[in-house]
């Protein structure tokens, strides 16, 4: 016991040494949704507190933002330290190391090369910028020469993107499969059960990790990076199908199919610049991936009835943004993005289409000096013809307090078997209005 | 009465000779010394129609550059209100004539900086009456002057000066200037918009000289149109310290300053 205050007296020590200043700010945030099909039901009802303590000296800093928010509907509390890292500052380069956020890439709300931290879907896409980011553990390294910088992160664990499990948000898949199988009467289709089984999350060593590199700079009148990332795929692809049958008096029933999902090792190339041009700015950035392991329709079964692959396939696949921002006035600045994923060596069995495009149309701005604001986000997918509008409406009451009127519309279009980060559509019951009031400190 | 004459036509005589044009006093007032390094924290009070108040305090380094591709360069952070923390402005303008400054926001929640078109500086500084453009140096030559005459403000001498734009990409198609005499300093501003409507007016008081500069520690801009005025105080300034190039970059941009 002594020991550990022995050890604790020297950390605060050091800490004093290092960090002259020590500051805390954050926010309070009750936050109430209702759903716009059924008034009476709510989606949320959550109060939400976040701190973030910096210390600072001349040559590090510390950052730990610690957030708390109790759900009343489901009458929970949690916590988390969403961010804890140390800064240090050398005079040609920066080190951080601990859990952070990282961001990469020019396109606004779509991950592009922003692929380095996975999301939060517990709120779909809904959620604020700050809190749809999963902070990782870390280290990342900036080193600046004169006209280019380098960044290299290194990250030993891999996490991955979090689902909803239970409430709205949840990304059901389909709990049967009609199976066509041959009967006296002719091909019938035949419902199965389908039970999932959870992915196993790769083992902690050291050929597990993620790291990558970019490379950026300001040049020409062009801000731009090119940056390269080995990770895990966020998301798990299907890696066996499993049919159990019994043996009945007509032969071979199959009763239950049993689905196994794994992740991916996958690779990343990627660019993006932005440049004002005339009187906006264009934005563009693009990625090649490989490693991606794409789901295949329909179950081959052999002559004994047993499952047999291929389950998956492995593709590269591109993806691409172009956008445009426009601003006016303090009142009117207008944001446009064509995204767009192409399957390179595309196979027709494969679940996922071989183009999938979206268009996002951002409008925003602000009266009386800002004191109300408004935005409307439009996401739209051309191929699944499935949209998102979010409109917000924000009062500056006084310094540091600000009431957030919303609403969300999500509109069906085709629907979709696969997971989707933007399926709209799997959630169009989920329109909903709320309110939130933020007050900072 | 012949020498009363001789005297009042040698007096006008010598005032057409002598007396500068708007042009020339402009010019002097252009060419008044800057410091090359200023660091300082400025409160902006916003107040409405019905007299509510926000403020704004920010924390504002520049550095100007006597020669290479530079006219200055500066970064601002957001200190307050809470809300806002972190949000910075970097700003790079060009000795270039003609060329357009580059500019870049750091917002925090968004976690990168985001480039902004130089069109954008007639919008609003973060929802105060100053704009973009009316934060940094008005470039002379995108004016043409006339010497109005010249008026008492306060105590104060001032020459009178109309700035006609001479093209219509300006924000303001006329502005009127009072220059003080005896500081070569400006106490006052009328701003005009394409229609010719007065939309603002902005005076400076309590100028300090400070190591040999003239520093005007408030600011009072009124926006007749929307009935709203913000009120900008200087203070901590800090003139002599050297501003490393290193500071006016997107790294420090995003770190923020200790």
């Amino acid at each position: 016991m002594k020991k550990w205050f022995v050890l604790m007296a020297i950390c605060l020590g050091c800490t004093q040494a290092i960090f002259a200043q020590i500051s805390l700010n954050g926010f309070v945030r009750p936050y109430t949704a209702v759903n716009l099909h059924a008034p009476n039901n709510y989606m949320i009802m959550e109060e939400k507190a976040s701190i973030t303590t910096t210390l600072s000296g001349s040559d590090a800093r510390g950052v730990f933002v610690l957030d708390t928010w109790y759900h009343h509907l489901t009458q929970t509390a949690n916590w988390d330290l969403t961010e804890a890292y140390v800064d240090l500052f050398f005079e040609n380069a920066d080190l951080r190391i601990g859990k952070q956020q990282v961001v990469w890439g020019k396109a606004d709300g779509i991950p592009i090369n922003d692929i380095v931290c996975p999301w939060n879907l517990q709120d779909f896409i809904l959620q604020d910028f700050d809190d749809i980011r999963i902070g990782l553990n870390m280290v990342k390294a900036n080193y600046y020469f004169s006209f280019v910088n380098l960044e290299a992160l290194w990250v030993p664990k891999f996490h991955p993107m979090e689902l909803a499990q239970s409430g709205p948000w949840v990304f059901s898949l389909p709990d049967t499969l009609n199976l066509p199988l041959e009967t006296p009467g002719g091909l019938d289709n035949l419902p199965v059960s389908i039970s999932y089984h959870q992915p196993v999350l790769p083992a902690d060593k050291l050929g597990n990790s993620e790291f990558g590199f970019r490379l950026y700079g300001f040049n020409l009148g062009f801000d731009w990076a090119l940056s390269y990332l080995d990770a895990w795929d966020d998301v798990p692809a299907l890696s066996e199908k499993q049919l159990y049958a019994s043996l009945t008096p007509a032969g071979m029933v199959p009763d239950s199919i049993g689905i196994w999902q794994a992740y991916n090792r996958m690779k990343m190339v990627g660019f993006n610049f932005s440049r004002p041009v005339l009187t906006g700015v264009l934005r563009a950035e693009g990625g090649y991936f490989t490693g991606k392991q794409f789901g295949l329709d329909g179950i081959n079964l052999d002559s004994t009835g047993a499952t047999i692959g291929p389950f998956s396939v492995t593709k590269p696949y591109a993806q691409y943004m172009v956008g445009w921002d426009q601003n006016w006035k303090s009142w009117l600045n207008l944001s446009g993005q064509y995204i767009e994923q192409r399957i390179l060596d595309y196979d027709t069995a494969i679940q996922n289409d071989e183009i999938n495009r979206l268009v996002s149309l951002l409008v925003r701005g602000g009266f009386m000096n800002e004191t109300l604001q408004y935005q409307i986000l439009a996401l739209g997918n051309l191929d699944y013809e499935d949209a998102l509008m979010r409109t917000m409406l924000t009062y500056n009451y006084s310094d540091g307090v600000r009431l957030i009127l919303g609403a969300d519309f999500l509109i069906a279009g085709k629907n979709s078997t696969t997971f989707r980060q933007f399926d709209f559509g799997r959630f169009d019951q989920n329109d909903n209005a709320y309110l939130k009031v933020i007050y900072s400190f | 009465m012949y020498k009363t004459k001789l005297f009042l036509t040698l007096s006008l005589l010598s005032t057409l000779i002598f007396a500068e044009t708007g042009l020339e006093i402009m010019e002097r007032l252009d060419n008044q010394p800057t410091p090359d390094n200023v660091k300082a924290t400025l409160t902006m009070t916003l107040v409405n129609k019905r007299g509510q108040t926000r403020s704004r305090t920010i924390q504002r380094f520049q550095k100007e550059y006597k020669t290479g591709e530079f006219s200055n360069k500066s970064l601002i952070f957001f200190l307050e209100p809470a809300d806002e923390r972190g949000t910075g402005f970097l700003q790079w303008n060009y000795a270039e004539a003609g060329k357009d400054d580059d500019q870049w926001l750091y917002l925090p929640a968004l976690g990168r900086e985001k480039r902004i078109a130089a069109a954008e500086k007639s919008s609003e500084f973060m929802g105060t009456d100053f704009t973009y453009d009316d934060m940094g140096d008005r470039d002379i030559n995108k004016y043409s002057y006339t010497l109005m005459g010249e008026e008492n403000l306060g105590d104060e001498a001032c020459w009178k000066i109309e700035a006609l734009a001479k093209d219509k990409s300006q924000a303001y198609q006329k502005l009127i200037y009072w220059i003080s005499k005896e500081k070569i300093q400006p106490l006052q501003m009328y701003f005009f918009d394409k229609r010719g409507d007065q939309v603002k007016t902005l005076t400076f008081s309590e100028y300090k000289k400070i190591d040999g500069f003239w520093m005007a520690m408030q600011m009072h801009m009124v926006n007749s149109r929307k009935q709203h005025q913000t009120s900008l105080s200087m203070k901590d300034v800090d003139l002599k310290t050297v501003q490393d190039d290193n500071l006016f970059t997107i790294r420090l941009l995003k770190r923020g300053i200790q």
